[in-house]
């Protein structure tokens, strides 16, 4: 734009120039959108068209008026150009090696949670990211990932992320936020302003160098840090036991009997995909190298550790402590004697544990939730300490994240006695998840300078005096350690799509340094910080692998130094409020991610708005029923929500999911559900007696995907126990044919086989495999309203069913993709031939031969099959994906057309078409379905049948093998691995006894 | 028998009076005013459908009330209605000629109307049905580059086929009987666009001996091939639901059943029409209570077929002892659309045993119930069938429920105005009673009576 204006104008432009010049800095002029607000801005406005001017003044004629919206239109796509450096592009002449068109590639980066890295791989096509995979060699992920990294590409390309610099609300310029940052800078290093920084749980060693140095710089400076899911109780309770912080490193595969304290260690934490892996790899008892575990979960909300878990019991989280301290008690932790008969369970049980534990030894491990208080902790480690385990099944090593200088209601304090002169928030929402009690938003509104630096312009951008965009993980270089301390090298696949900044690019400017390269910035740190020669070639090679080799951090056996406090004293009834993750948004930062708000969370099955979740005695005497509101208060602040009735969930406890309510997340997660935080209390603990719970009259509609809880006594998901397993092998196969007949002739397979099988042992239940094949398979989100209406799209979806007593009932997942039967109900009643057998098996879908009869659909018994009742991936769709985060390899489908799991053929053709070109033969294990890969505890082989050796063959050997709906001869080729679960023969027998009475 | 109250025609009446009496309701000056006053009720409701077709043409088929389970709904089950009310038309045109059943003479042209209308309603549904209607081609075998064929093993090819023979049918069947007609109206207008009009569609009709044989042998020809189609196309639509392996469609009994049940809700409609026609023109003495009484013993005939068929289909789902099949039946009696199953029972089993009394069949009031409430009952029974068989089938995980959206409605009531408004023009513009069996119905009397005075 500046070039038209000087163009036509040029004496005109020249004069403004001069007067800018003269007023502010050199590149002040550039940003057109700063100077709107000055009336040479205006002037220049009106000289810019002269031809026009008389139509300004005059009356305008029906032509004048047309010619003039037509130039204001074509004009206005120009206030959207931005000026770019003078580049010259060139068309390739010799293709970089290896770069084909339609063909990916795949870089190793990081994605952090809660500051703890998890590797990955990502998948780019022509340098666009489409599809994130773990990276096997990276120790916090062996290969696997979560739902919510998978999502990062949708999160990516979110058109709602903050495009611009803000300042009090409006567009900003670079230029004039540095020349402020320059003239507080001045103050901050004279010692007249203090400078505090907040960031989230940050691990990242380059982005804590920054911070040291601007401490150096400016020494009044204070880092604080906010965690909205921790309360730094791990640290505590270690030092209150050791006497110095230590974390803790649970070596699960080393593991016999594992008690998981409210922990939910497979479904939360940094760790969570290895403990799935080492956990869920002990639970195969067909295999003859089984080494069984057992899994004891005491647990405040029913989460998927529990349900996965061999003995679950349900226990108000505040009562948790009480048990952890009866349980030493009886092993003879020193200093807990007193408090054997303060168990607030079946002491019978509680005896039993201890026997299995005892005689587990150091193979066994007991495992502290990071939501429990200190005291937990430190009970936790005296008696992995005094079972010989430390050292064996959990180790030691110093934190992983470094010490700050406090947390957030420390920065609230200084910031209510106005300590704070200017406060710069990395990638933090404080004024979202803040408690309502430290009154962030009115302090935040005293601290005079006040930058916010995040991907999107979310309740804390708004509130602040600056916002700047940050760069997506995807497009940044940085850095950040694992669970295990391992440095993880984050690379960027695409320029930063919206121009944002990484974190050390803005603690650089802090720093004084300006406009500095966030390559150059992680790269600095590390040429200082690795040692040796060599490195480039070092540095080379990290990247390429995604982490840098030997910096996981020592782990050493801790001395003992005090016996563990006595459990804090909690009265036993009343309700409990207890606060939870969402085990989809997270901390509320994925809010804006249509793919995790429409992820059916793990035992609820809800999308979207969530709920309050209440055990159903207290339905029972509230007469609640599911979606009703209640409104909760706690401490005179209160809250309306509707309630979900959870099995499992321990009687007197109310859990709220945090995450949800926000008000400026995007067009997409404004406004679901409620926001938890409001109620939460000031100290940051996630359990708060002296709750009340009030009726109201209306009721939420809650978009849940599974309406029925229990099997109608029907044989979908087969279970028994390991005694019974032993005595009959078979059991999964009571009536198994070995040569069924059927009318149709058979299928002839010269070349493959495909085949998938399920392993019901090992899978947790996390859902990561709906959004991975969601990622895979360009499956659009269809919002609240048709999840409500029973048109979820998901092609894989994860039953849960709950078998037992009420409130505390068994709880089992059973993964249902397509079946991709041998003769498949759905191929014959086509009409048009849309839906047809393959040459290797595959029930395959031929979209654009689909006319929508859905008769297919009718007849599938295993209801596998999706529909698209709307366009749902038109672009003006409310909710449609952007058009960037597709896979490339996939049809989007349109209107009218049916779909399902394809056993993503697409990587199926890729593969063959790959071993053909090379002349060799496909290998076992070399292609990997979405949902196969994405598994965090390996529970799915998919492969070719015909090869007898191959893992999926192996497994559909195996006695535990079974067909569902078997009897109706359609011959799945997904079949499952019956589960065996290995309980505590002396608490079976307590339970039998009890079941009569 | 009481003879008078037998009677299908007033005595003494002459084949020309007859054809001055008929012919009138066409040629004549005005139609009476609740001819108008229906049409356009009917025309506003004919509207509403048109508002519903577009929308749904243009929004896609989420508008309906429909999810994964139940991907089948009130597209399909009105379908399975219309289809079923047509079969009476040809019954009675065909199978009553072929029997020489006399009281046939004064329904069959309106039977014959109705069953055209309602195949157009019944083949237009599974467009509206369709996610991409626009491929409907695609069942055709239609020659193209691919090689393509539509899949002969499915049911709903046979459907297409059954539907698109069974309207070819019918509209063949009807323009043939209607010539003599039409040739009479020619013959009678009186204004010159008039007889051009009923002139060009009589296709030069002369009365003569050879046009009477030929038309004859056609006619016969035609009631031939009629009777395996009255309990063909039915069955076939109802191997929509029993080819599959869907609990509660799967049945064998399908076809026999789905044919007793669509002559029922025929025949009920064309005792409505009948009674329509009788207060409209004033036909009270061409379609009598003798008329009505007849009607009323069809319904009641296959009512029975229908309710001998529900007790058969609960036996056999007890009898297969597969819990899939049992757990349909509890659920239709006690799930969430057990109102839709007890409905279905209380019209179809318990006020259908009204049509055993003569003096209900023969009171105007009576049999009008007896026929609203056959519709009713028939359209539930098609909806139990539909919706709550996949709603609840073999994966617990998946059940699910569907509500019945505006759209659902909306086309469903809207396309009973279109049916009652083609109805109207239809006997407002040709003959409501075939003049030509009339008068031979009139003419074999006289034989009779002839032969026995």
């Amino acid at each position: 734009m500046s070039s038209i204006i000087a163009r036509e104008h040029g004496t005109d432009m020249a004069a403004l120039r001069r007067k800018l010049a003269g007023r502010s800095g050199r590149h002040y002029w550039r940003s057109l959108e700063e100077l709107a607000d000055s009336d040479d801005f205006q002037r220049l406005l009106e000289e810019e068209f002269p031809r026009l001017a008389p139509l300004w003044e005059g009356r305008v004629s029906r032509r004048g008026l047309l010619g003039l919206m037509a130039a204001s239109l074509a004009l206005g796509g120009l206030t959207g150009c931005k000026p770019q450096p003078e580049e010259r592009i060139a068309p390739y002449t010799r293709r970089p090696e290896d770069l084909l068109p339609g063909r990916a590639r795949w870089y190793a980066s990081t994605l952090p949670l809660d500051g703890y890295a998890r590797g990955v791989l990502v998948k780019t096509f022509q340098g666009r990211p489409v599809k994130v995979e773990g990276n096997p060699e990276h120790p916090a992920s062996l290969g696997a990932t979560d739902s919510i990294a998978q999502a990062e590409i949708l999160g990516l390309y979110d058109p709602d992320r903050s495009q611009t610099i803000r300042y009090q609300g409006t567009a900003g310029s670079d230029a004039a936020f540095l020349e402020q940052l320059q003239a507080q800078r001045r103050h901050w290093a004279a010692g007249e302003r203090r400078l505090c920084l907040l960031t989230g749980p940050l691990t990242s060693p380059s982005q804590h160098a920054l911070i040291e140095r601007l401490k150096r710089l400016y020494p009044s400076t204070r880092w604080y840090r906010h965690e909205p899911l921790a309360n730094g109780a791990a640290h505590q309770g270690t030092r209150q036991l050791f006497g110095e912080p230590r974390e803790a490193r649970y070596r699960l595969d080393r593991a016999r009997v594992i008690l998981d304290l409210d922990a939910d260690m497979l479904g939360s934490g940094p760790a969570k995909l290895v403990h799935a892996r080492h956990a869920m790899g002990r639970r195969r008892p067909d295999r003859e190298d089984a080494l069984l575990n057992r899994l004891y979960s005491v647990e405040s909300t029913p989460s998927i550790t529990g349900a996965s878990s061999d003995h679950r019991l349900p226990l108000a989280a505040a009562e948790v402590p009480a048990l952890a301290a009866a349980l030493a008690a009886r092993l003879g932790v020193p200093g807990m004697a007193d408090q054997a008969e303060n168990s607030p369970v079946d002491p019978a049980w509680l005896d039993a544990l201890a026997d299995d534990l005892r005689r587990a030894g150091a193979e066994a491990v007991v495992i502290p939730g990071d939501t429990q208080p200190a005291a937990l902790h430190a009970l936790a480690h005296a008696i992995n300490h005094h079972l010989g385990a430390a050292g064996t099944s959990v180790e030691y090593s110093a934190p992983v994240a470094p010490a700050a200088d406090g947390d957030l209601a420390d920065l609230s304090r200084a910031m209510g006695e106005d300590r704070v002169d200017a406060l710069l928030m990395l990638n933090v929402n404080p004024v979202y998840n803040a408690p309502a009690g430290l009154a962030f938003e009115e302090r935040l509104a005293r601290v005079p300078f006040s930058v916010h630096c995040g991907q999107y312009r979310d309740e804390t951008g708004r509130a602040a005096l600056w916002h700047l965009p940050a760069a997506h993980p995807l497009e940044s270089w940085d850095d950040a350690r694992a669970f295990d301390g391992t440095v993880s090298l984050m690379q960027p696949t695409i320029v930063p799509l919206f121009g944002g900044y990484t974190a050390q690019q803005v603690l650089a400017a802090f720093a004084g340094r300006y406009r500095a390269d966030p390559r150059e910035l992680v790269r600095e740190h590390w040429r200082q910080a690795l040692p040796g020669a060599d490195f480039e070639r070092h540095w080379h090679s990290a990247l390429q692998r995604g982490w840098i080799d030997g910096t996981a951090l020592p782990t050493s056996l801790p001395t003992l130094r005090n016996t563990p406090p006595p459990p804090p004293p909690t009265d036993r009834d009343g309700l409990l409020l207890q606060w939870r993750a969402d085990p989809a948004l997270h901390d509320g930062h994925y809010a804006n991610n249509g793919w995790l708000q429409e992820l059916p969370r793990p035992l609820t099955q809800l999308t979207w708005d969530g709920a309050a979740l209440i055990s159903p005695a207290l339905a029972e005497r509230e007469g609640l029923s599911e979606g009703q509101r209640v409104r909760l208060t706690l401490a005179g602040r209160s809250l309306d929500t509707p309630v979900w009735i959870q099995p499992g969930q321990p009687a007197r406890a109310i859990t709220l999911f945090l995450g949800q309510g926000r008000r400026d997340a995007g067009r997409v997660g404004n406004g679901v559900g409620v926001n938890a935080y409001r109620l939460m209390p000031d100290h940051g603990a996630f359990a708060a007696g002296g709750v009340t719970l009030e009726v109201l009259g209306d009721r939420a509609a809650l978009a849940s995907t599974q309406q029925h809880h229990n099997m109608a006594g029907r044989d979908l998901l087969r279970e028994t126990d390991l005694a019974h397993f032993q005595e009959e092998p078979g059991f999964a196969q009571p009536d198994r044919v070995e040569e069924p007949i059927s009318l149709y002739p058979e299928w002839d397979y010269p070349d493959h086989a495909w085949g998938m099988s399920i392993d019901l042992n090992s899978c947790i239940g996390c859902n990561a495999c709906i959004t991975a094949c969601q990622a895979e398979n360009n499956i659009p989100i269809v919002g609240p309203e048709e999840v409500r209406r029973g048109r979820e799209m998901h092609w894989i979806r994860v039953d849960r069913y709950y078998a037992g007593p009420l409130d505390d009932p068994s709880m089992h997942f059973q993964p249902v993709p397509c079946m991709h039967c041998e003769k498949a109900p759905c191929e014959y009643v086509c009409p048009v031939e849309a839906t047809q057998h393959s040459s290797e098996g595959l029930n395959e879908m031929i979209y654009n031969r689909c006319v929508g009869t859905r008769y297919c659909s009718q007849n599938c018994p295993y209801k596998v099959r999706r529909f698209n009742w709307y366009h749902y991936t038109e672009a003006t769709a409310e909710l449609a994906t952007p058009a960037a985060a597709h896979n490339p390899d996939v049809t989007v489908r349109s209107r009218g057309v049916m779909e399902k799991c394809t056993y993503c053929v697409q990587r199926i053709n890729q593969a063959e078409t790959d071993a053909r070109n090379e002349d060799r033969p496909l290998e076992d294990g070399e292609l990997r379905t979405a949902c196969q890969q994405v598994c965090p505890s390996e529970a799915i082989e998919f492969g070719d049948l015909n090869d007898r050796h191959s893992a999926v063959s192996r497994a559909k050997a195996s006695p535990l093998n079974y067909a569902m709906l078997e009897e109706l001869n359609t011959r799945p080729r997904t079949t499952y691995l019956a589960g065996v679960r290995n309980p505590n023969p002396a608490i079976q027998a307590l339970e039998a006894r009890e079941a009569p009475a | 028998m009481n003879r008078r109250r037998d009677e299908l025609a007033p005595p003494g009446l002459s084949a020309g009076a007859l054809t001055d009496r008929v012919s009138a309701t066409v040629l004549g000056t005005r139609p009476p005013r609740a001819w108008w006053l229906a049409l356009g009720l009917a025309t506003l409701l004919s509207l509403l459908f048109l508002v519903g077709v577009v929308y749904v043409l243009s929004v896609g088929v989420g508008a309906f009330g429909l999810n994964i389970p139940v991907a089948w709904g009130f597209p399909i089950i009105n379908t399975i209605w219309w289809i079923g009310i047509a079969h009476a038309g040809t019954l009675i045109s065909a199978v009553l000629w072929l029997t020489r059943q006399d009281w046939r003479a004064s329904i069959s042209r309106s039977a014959e109307a109705m069953a055209m209308f309602a195949i157009v309603l019944a083949g237009s549904y599974p467009l509206l049905h369709l996610g991409r209607p626009q491929f409907a081609y695609f069942l055709l075998p239609y020659p193209n580059l691919m090689d393509l064929w539509p899949q002969w093993r499915s049911p709903l090819v046979w459907d297409f086929f059954a539907i698109a023979s069974y309207l070819l049918f019918t509209a063949s069947f009807l323009f043939l009987s209607l010539l003599p007609d039409l040739a009479s109206l020619r013959d009678r207008a009186r204004h010159r666009a008039v007889q051009r009009f009923y002139g060009v569609l009589a296709l030069g009709w002369r009365n003569s001996a050879r046009h009477w044989h030929r038309y004859q042998q056609a006619h016969r020809v035609l009631a031939v091939i009629a009777v395996p189609i009255v309990v063909s196309v039915t069955g076939t639509i109802s191997l929509d639901l029993a080819v599959s392996i869907v609990p509660g469609f799967h049945f064998t009994i399908f076809p026999p059943y789905f044919v007793a049940g669509a002559l029922y809700s025929g025949f009920a409609t064309v005792a409505i029409i009948a009674i329509v026609l009788r207060a409209l023109f004033g036909f009270r003495d061409l379609i009598t209570r003798a008329h009505l009484n007849r009607l009323g013993i069809m319904m009641l005939c296959f009512v029975l077929v229908v309710d001998y068929a529900y007790l058969q289909e609960v036996f056999t789902a007890f009898y297969t002892g597969e819990d899939f099949y049992r757990s349909v039946y509890y659920d239709r009696w006690t799930g969430p659309y057990a109102p839709f199953y007890w409905g279905m029972i209380l019209c179809n089993v318990v006020l259908a045993q009204g049509l055993w009394f003569r003096r209900l069949r023969e009171s105007v009031p009576g049999l009008l119930c007896l026929a609203v409430i056959a519709e009713i009952g028939m359209w539930l029974e098609r909806f139990q069938i539909v919706i709550t068989s996949t709603h609840k089938d073999y994966m617990p995980s998946a059940w699910d429920t569907v509500t019945p959206s505006a759209w659902d409605w909306l086309t469903y009531a809207g396309s009973i105005g279109v049916f009652v408004v083609l109805l109207l023009l239809f006997i407002k513009l040709m003959p409501a009673i075939s003049m030509h069996d009339m008068r031979e119905m009139l003419h074999r009397r006289k034989q009779r009576e002839a032969d026995h005075g």
